[in-house]
């Protein structure tokens, strides 16, 4: 059960991601000295965005489109154009990474879901467990005309979310049918939630050699979003879809690909095929026109033919309304095809030949751990379940297979994944009956591998994989990153032990400057309140701070000690760290690595 | 708009051992109308009404604050964050008393939110025969100080008068409260009267905030009466001293009256003197911001139109989230405090995002509410 079985809502608008730039590299972490206003307009140091205050928020979503359990279109309900806002008392959502030298999962922590009618009246608010996006992908092939001068890279790049919504809370939705439907069937408690973003402004393209450009175009830290909210299962993945899973033919870093990864399910009892190509589409230009190239939609048979369920013919008012959401039915003969085929998506080219843009695998398999973000501590254990299917089938009794796949570092920055016995894991797990696999990672101490970075701990990755399939996925790993072991001072004073810690988010993130300097032992001890308070909270609150909760629980507790007897101690000399060796990349950098 | 040409400009800063003599009032004065006090009804009313007046001196003291450069005017910005600290206690402490007498704070609402330039909330203006109190939302100036933050917060009697003439007749003020305090002393006693007859107070302290800034929950007469006090001589001081009495904390028109002269305030025998140290206002680190500006006044798309979109956003979340605090889930207000946060970081961010007419001015917050 996902939002692409039964009622599910469609919406559309903006969201504002305000992320902080500093921080996107390892080297500004760096001890030694401050930072000033003419750094960071440097974009060396500042890089696109020094000012970012890390808030995502949703911005004029509206719903566009209600769709009945039987597939039908709720037309005339009055769900059609209510707002889908985000929160309206509390702090807003923030987005964050796991760790400069992991980028390519960053989550939206602490975002509240709210629908309202056009009167205001709320009708349905539910808090979006956090997640992390996934499927990145050059998705605008061209800038267009939007822009003055050549946009910064994030600009083409499209991605997806997905996740539940839990804590629900509904108004009185009496006065719309679809909604008194989808309360009464949502009696697991959650609601489904996925969402496709695209067109970001990231500014003007930045970097070595490039003409700096400023002030930045308008709509600047914004982009667009279409998304789905449907039904959810307490007994199925929260991230994940449990279904048939489409891997392009192209490689989707480049611009031009006709389609990136999709997902499908189907649906015996209604004998119907449905496709989510929500981020799968790509753009002409830069928030202009959708490709408009028809999509076939179908499977491929046993002799390795293409048999066709349907088409698809995208364009923006298609993706507005559907959010890329389409069902096709199956006859009796499809449907037992299509239960043992791979399923595909096809285009005519420019030559008039059919090309095959994205299928299943032909073995079928496939396997996602749902949960894939995690930051542990020496001596946490944490339990993965990984879902292994079979053409969206439950792939029981098989073997998972596990290594690490650790993430790439650039040129110059410190390697990844070492010690590796700092994140054990067995190298094999097997599926139970429902195709669900227990991973449990271990985390040892990693000792400081990164200190003369000054960066915390270590971010290590593991994929999950199933003996010969041949599906493949560069973002189904799981990213782990583990603090550094940390023994919490008997008498924590501000200049020994706590402003050492602190300084460093002074340097990073210099939109909280004026408010507050956690550099400085006054400016600190004056906010020590709100401080204590914040950094009290469970950290998917979203008032939590540090909002980039790179901050390990070890020496999140030293602070809060201090914090009760804010001493200042006196100024302890310390050794500079030892310079490390320039790292060698344990691979060869890929040329396409979105910095974001 | 000062009919005391005394006032007219700061002048430069008084050398150190200046007796004070001039340590009067300027007009215009701020009224607040009067209010029939009879009944527990009518005193829920006067409180809500005070919680209005204590939320609409927020912007325009915050909007200097947050304009002035912490590096440059670090210590003025930090006495006007002070006065704006006191008013969020008097805020809470009036919420907390409708809250013992059965009443409901109304927060949420647009109408609870000033517009500028304008009058204070309805009910809280210009006595007849004085110039109309405007208030203007300006980034930090001496003038502002003057002419606005020291109307606000004018006492009843100041201390040392020497132009001490009300520049209204009497029969004009005796329908109304002349001062914010005289407004709260009205409602003590209003309280104290109808405590002679009936029961009006919970005596439980479940849906009030207290614990920060010291405040007690209101549990009978007593507490209350402690509390107006406190408001009254944090904002006014007393009538023999600007001082209020457990501190050496200047209260709130004499602290804007040490800005606008540039030099403390102290006490001596024969009465009081500018002494050390000045109080220096660096002109140069104040960001040149607009005034009174709006949301319409921000391109569509624009730096500026998204950055004070979030601005708004956030104040009304934050108001939504005292409302909540005080219609019965007071750990609210911790939502409340970490909105704060992104408020100011919010402004500053505004106060640096330049206005695109080539003017050199910079945007700043409209303090608008979105629904």
């Amino acid at each position: 059960m996902s939002y692409l079985n039964g009622p599910r809502l469609v919406f559309a608008g903006k969201f504002i991601a305000d992320v902080s730039t500093v921080n996107n590299k390892p080297a500004h972490y760096k001890e030694g000295g401050r930072y000033t206003a003419d750094d960071y307009a440097d974009w060396d140091i500042g890089y696109w965005n020094p000012y970012g205050t890390g808030v995502w928020r949703l911005t004029d979503c509206v719903v566009t489109n209600a769709i009945n359990a039987d597939g039908s279109v709720a037309a005339g309900d009055s769900v059609i154009g209510m707002a889908v806002a985000d929160a309206d008392d509390r702090p807003p959502a923030k987005m964050v990474d796991l760790d400069p030298e992991q980028q390519m999962v960053s989550a939206i922590w602490g975002l509240l879901v709210r629908l309202t009618g056009t009167d205001g009246r709320e009708l349905l608010r539910g808090n979006y467990d956090v997640a992390s996006f996934t499927d990145l992908w050059w998705r605008s092939w061209d800038a267009g005309p939007a822009f003055k001068y050549t946009p910064h890279t994030p600009a083409f790049f499209g991605a997806s979310f997905q996740s539940v919504l839990s804590g629900l809370t509904w108004g009185d939705v009496g006065g719309s049918p679809f909604l008194s439907t989808l309360k009464a069937a949502a009696d697991s408690g959650l609601l489904s939630i996925k969402f496709n973003v695209v067109g970001y402004n990231a500014g003007y393209k930045c970097g070595p050699g490039i003409e700096r450009h400023l002030p930045n175009p308008p709509d600047f830290t914004t982009g667009l979003l279409t998304g789905t909210i449907g039904l959810a299962a307490r007994n199925e993945p929260r991230f994940y879809t449990l279904g048939r899973h489409l891997q392009p033919t192209q490689n989707v870093m480049l611009p031009k690909a006709a389609l990136n990864y999709a997902t499908a399910v189907v649906d015996d009892a209604r004998k119907t095929l449905t496709i989510d190509l929500g981020n799968s589409v790509p753009f002409e230009t830069w928030r202009g026109e959708m490709v408009a190239t028809p999509l076939d939609v179908g499977y491929l048979d046993g002799a390795g033919d293409f048999q066709s369920l349907g088409t698809v013919k995208p364009c923006n008012d298609w993706y507005r309304t559907t959010a890329g959401i389409q069902g096709f039915p199956l006859t009796d003969e499809q449907l037992t095809a299509v239960a043992s085929s791979p399923v595909a998506v096809t285009i005519v080219d420019s030559s008039g030949k059919r090309a095959v843009v994205g299928q299943e695998s032909a073995d079928g398999k496939v396997v996602r751990a749902d949960q894939f973000v995690f930051r542990m501590s020496p001596g946490d254990k944490v339990s993965v379940s990984l879902w292994a299917t079979r053409f969206g089938k439950p792939l029981a009794g098989t073997a998972v297979s596990l290594a690490f796949d650790n993430p790439q570092t650039d040129k110059g920055d410190p390697p990844t994944g070492t010690p590796a016995s700092a994140l054990t894991f067995p190298t094999m797990v097997p599926t139970d009956g429902n195709g669900v696999a227990t991973l449990v990672l271990s985390a040892q101490d990693p000792g400081e591998p990164r200190a003369a970075d000054n960066l915390d701990g270590q971010v290590y990755g593991v994929r999950p994989s199933l003996a010969d399939a041949t599906y493949q996925d560069p973002y189904d790993f799981i990213s782990v990153l583990v603090w550094s072991g940390y023994t919490v001072p008997e008498a924590p004073t501000w200049e020994a032990d706590i402003q050492p810690i602190l300084v460093q988010y002074a340097n990073l993130y210099p939109v909280m400057l004026p408010v507050l300097d956690m550099g400085d032992y006054d400016s600190v001890c004056k906010h020590l309140y709100p401080l204590q308070y914040a950094m009290s909270l469970e950290e998917g609150d979203p008032n939590y701070m540090p909002v980039v909760r790179d901050l390990s629980p070890a020496k999140r507790a030293a602070i809060l000690k201090w914090a009760k007897n804010p001493v200042r101690g006196t100024p302890v000399a310390r050794p500079p760290k030892p310079r490390r060796e320039p790292a060698v990349s344990t691979a060869a950098p890929d040329p396409n690595r979105l910095t974001k | 708009m000062t009919t005391n040409q005394s006032w007219a400009v700061a002048g430069p800063v008084p050398p150190a051992g200046t007796k004070a003599l001039d340590l009067a009032k300027p007009g215009p004065s701020l009224f607040v109308k009067a209010m029939p006090l009879e009944t527990l009804d009518n005193v829920r009313a006067a409180l809500q009404k005070a919680i209005e007046l204590e939320h609409a001196t927020l912007p325009v003291y915050l909007q200097a604050a947050y304009s002035l450069d912490d590096a440059k005017n670090g210590q003025i910005a930090g006495m006007i964050i002070g006065v704006a600290m006191q008013e969020m206690e008097h805020f809470c402490q009036a919420c907390n008393i409708l809250v013992a007498i059965g009443g409901s704070p109304a927060i949420d609402d647009p109408a609870f939110v000033p517009t500028y330039p304008g009058g204070l909330p309805e009910g809280i203006g210009t006595q007849p025969g004085q110039p109309e109190f405007i208030v203007h939302l300006r980034g930090f100036s001496k003038d502002q100080v003057k002419t606005c933050f020291m109307v606000i917060e004018e006492p009843a009697d100041p201390v040392d008068i020497q132009d001490a003439g009300r520049l209204v007749a009497a029969s004009d003020i005796a329908a109304n409260y002349q001062t914010i305090g005289e407004f709260y002393e009205a409602i003590a006693s209003a309280l104290t009267t109808l405590c002679e007859t009936q029961s009006i107070f919970s005596g439980t302290a479940a849906g009030q905030v207290y614990g920060m800034f010291d405040i007690k929950p209101i549990l009978d007469l007593t507490s209350a009466l402690d509390a107006i006090n406190r408001i009254v001589v944090e904002g006014e001081g007393t009538p023999t001293s600007p001082e209020e009495p457990d501190d050496a904390t200047m209260a709130h028109y004499y602290t804007y009256y040490e800005i606008y002269k540039g030099r403390s305030i102290t006490r001596k025998d024969d009465g009081w003197y500018f002494t050390d140290p000045a109080i220096p206002f660096d002109p140069n680190g104040v960001a040149n911001i607009i005034d009174d500006p709006k949301q319409s006044d921000y391109a569509d798309g624009s730096a500026a139109a998204i950055q004070s979109q979030a601005f708004n956003t956030y104040y009304s979340n934050l108001l939504k989230a005292l409302h909540a605090s005080f219609n019965g889930q007071p750990d609210r207000i911790n939502e409340a405090i970490g909105l704060m946060f992104d408020l100011k970081i919010q402004a500053k961010l505004l106060m640096n995002t330049p206005m695109p007419d080539g003017s050199g001015k910079f945007a700043a917050p409209t303090w608008q509410y979105v629904p």
